[in-house]
């Protein structure tokens, strides 16, 4: 090993960084050279120095400060924790008021689009009887229509299910489901019925009364 | 919630006593300025505080010094600072404790340490920053890659061409 190749690793032999094979080929040349005795001796010289070198003095009035900004801290955290319970008080009344605001919007703005809506179309009795009809002939041909699949249904879950402990089981269920079926198509029969049947009240009088 | 606070600012305090010299120290090599040191500790201390609950103790001291790292660097940014700034002697050589007994070599080595920190003061930041935390605080290479987040290689490399450096710069004064 050479001068030049000795001193840039000076450092790393100090650390304990050398490789052991480098580390021991240093050692061999730095025994011989008086140049790089006195390197490292140098280098030595200076880390112990830097090592030993005394802490600077830490002011006091870093830590009176310090704690000082702590305490103003603590009450400016105080003054933002009310600022914010404040807020939250105030903005459940503002959300309370903004509920009662909009309930009373949606039923004023309603109101006014009835009346507006009564003043500008009036109805014709016969023309709503009809419409009503219809309504109630299209409820009908749909609980028709459910009751119908309910049957099919249940006809198709017993033909499916060919155990007997099944069947029993699947013929209840099937006809619980025709039953609530026909109830429903039963109801909306009937609710259809007696709203044609006040409409068309409503427009006979109206008639005679126009007579 | 008092006594929580309360406890809280006990466990900081003697937190604050603990590490209050390493960060001051780092500060004030890295700034070479004993009222920007002294701003600086306050404000990292004040950042530990705001997450003081959020802190775990076995890594309190690289979070700190990894603060104070940071706002220096963001200071030396602003200001541009030159690398061959004096330091002003009664900000630093008395502030120093003298450990030496014999007025002679009192002298002397109050003129060394001054002559040494102006030779850190010349070191470019990186450089300074490892060398202050590796030869004044001596921890170790994983500690310091862990404070200036930087790999374990840079870090030993800052630290040799640091060394290198200071040689150069304090040849002079060590070979007489």
């Amino acid at each position: 090993m050479k001068c030049k190749k000795c001193q840039p690793i000076i450092e790393k032999y100090l650390e304990n960084e050398l490789e052991p094979k480098l580390a021991d080929e240093f050692e061999a040349h730095v025994r011989g050279c008086e140049k790089c005795q006195k390197e490292l001796s140098l280098s030595r010289k200076i880390v112990r120095f830097l090592n030993q070198m005394p802490d600077p003095d830490v002011p006091e009035e870093i830590r009176t400060e310090l704690l000082e900004k702590i305490k103003q801290s603590r009450s400016i955290s105080d003054r933002i924790n009310h600022m914010l319970h404040s807020w939250r008080g105030l903005r459940s009344t503002i959300a309370k008021w903004s509920v009662v605001g909009a309930v009373g919007l949606i039923l004023l703005t309603s109101v006014l689009s009835i009346s507006y809506y009564l003043q500008h179309n009036s109805i014709d009795g016969e023309d709503y009887m009809e419409k009503q009809v219809q309504t109630a002939v299209k409820q009908i041909k749909f609980a028709l229509g459910v009751t119908r699949e309910a049957t099919l249904k249940a006809e198709s879950a017993i033909f499916l299910m060919p155990e007997e402990a099944t069947i029993e089981a699947t013929n209840r269920k099937a006809l619980n489901i025709v039953k609530r079926a026909n109830t429903e198509a039963n109801k909306i029969l009937k609710r259809s019925f007696e709203k044609s049947m006040s409409v068309l009240s409503k427009t006979n009088l109206s008639k005679e009364n126009e007579k | 919630m008092q006594n929580k606070r309360e406890r809280y600012e006990k466990q900081f305090v003697a937190m604050f006593d603990k590490f209050e010299t390493s960060v001051y120290k780092l500060a004030f090599y890295l700034l070479g300025d004993k009222d920007e040191a002294k701003d600086v500790t306050q404000d990292v201390f004040m950042k530990a505080w705001r997450v003081f609950p959020n802190l775990r103790m076995g890594t309190v001291k690289s979070w700190l010094l990894k603060t104070t790292n940071n706002l220096c660097i963001d200071l030396l940014r602003r200001r541009k600072f030159q690398s061959n700034k004096d330091v002003k002697e009664d900000e630093f050589l008395w502030e120093i404790p003298d450990i030496s007994s014999n007025p002679e070599d009192k002298c002397l080595n109050k003129e060394m340490q001054k002559l040494v920190r102006n030779a850190v003061d010349k070191l470019p930041p990186s450089f300074r920053s490892a060398i202050v935390l590796r030869e004044f605080e001596g921890l170790s290479y994983t500690e310091i890659s862990e404070i200036l987040d930087l790999p374990l290689g840079t870090v030993k490399s800052n630290i040799y061409r640091g060394r290198r450096t200071l040689k150069e710069l304090l040849r002079p004064i060590f070979q007489e």
